[in-house]
């Protein structure tokens, strides 16, 4: 199905014209980060809805538009958003792949200092897996972390 | 645009009477999302993602940020137990993030449950 010309429109009204015209995609992939060291890991799950969107294209926004929404919304004064309009008139994303839409959704919903600098120490604070890489029963939930065998070097290559 | 577009202010019935269609527009549910123990996400309108923080601590993470932080939330949990399950909003809200906790009722402990919800009404940015 083609995607109508959506820039200008608002980015609900595109979600709504999703949910009505596309089929949910459930992605296998999740992301497991730690954002403190105090606390157990942390699992990023993608919403079927959203990824729909992200492989259809044409929908929603460049995810920098949800970080100069975020650097409003940071401001010691902040009371509301006054430039909700680049979410609706920013020219939306091309169709990405499953992988492209995975790594849009790490930078847009898991803090930036995770995942900008998740190769900065012994292990890597955010790793890519799979569902079924994950543990089968939440049991421990509370104690789950990233491996401690992991490599950043041998990650990043 | 191809989407059709009707504009009135106003609905009228025939013997009913009317209502004004900003009722219509600001009373609908902004985001929501039914999932399960923080591992899928059932459906959900306005949801990019959800964000498994811990044993029942939930994040839901919207594609539409709300206008303000202080929008209303409605929540709802549920488990195959003869006691009542409870989702309670958590932390101060973000215009992109809301926090659940869900608990059964005879207790403070957090625990997951089978199936949850979150409902969301404000203002769109």
């Amino acid at each position: 199905m083609q995607t109508p010309e959506f820039q200008g429109t608002h980015l609900f009204d595109r979600l709504c014209w999703a949910k009505e015209n596309l089929e949910g995609y459930q992605s296998e992939y999740r992301v497991v980060y730690e954002d403190n060291i105090d606390e157990c890991a942390k699992i990023l799950v993608p919403d079927p809805n959203w990824m729909a969107c992200a492989l259809q294209g044409g929908i929603l926004p460049p995810v920098q538009v949800y970080w100069e929404l975020a650097k409003d919304e940071a401001q010691p004064d902040f009371k509301k958003h006054t430039r909700g309009y680049l979410l609706h008139n920013t020219k939306p994303v091309e169709a990405m792949t499953e992988e492209q839409a995975i790594e849009y959704l790490i930078m847009k919903d898991c803090p930036q200092h995770v995942w900008r600098n998740w190769d900065e120490g012994n292990k890597p604070k955010l790793v890519i897996c799979r569902k079924e890489q994950l543990p089968g029963t939440r049991e421990w939930r509370n104690a789950w972390k990233i491996t401690e065998e992991l490599s950043v070097t041998e990650l990043a290559a | 645009m191809a989407l059709g577009k009707i504009k009135a202010d106003t609905l009228e019935h025939s013997t009913s009477g009317s209502v004004d269609t900003k009722y219509v527009v600001e009373g609908s549910a902004k985001a929501w999302v039914s999932m399960d123990a923080g591992q899928t996400i059932n459906d959900s309108l306005n949801t990019a993602s959800l964000t498994d923080n811990a044993t029942g601590d939930h994040t839901a993470n919207w594609t539409n940020a709300l206008s303000l932080a202080n929008y209303a939330v409605a929540t709802f949990s549920r488990a195959t137990t003869t006691y009542m399950q409870i989702a309670t909003p958590e932390g101060p809200f973000t215009t992109t993030t809301v926090t659940i906790n869900t608990h059964q009722s005879n207790s403070l402990t957090k625990g997951d449950k089978t199936e949850n919800g979150i409902m969301v009404q404000g203002e769109l940015a």
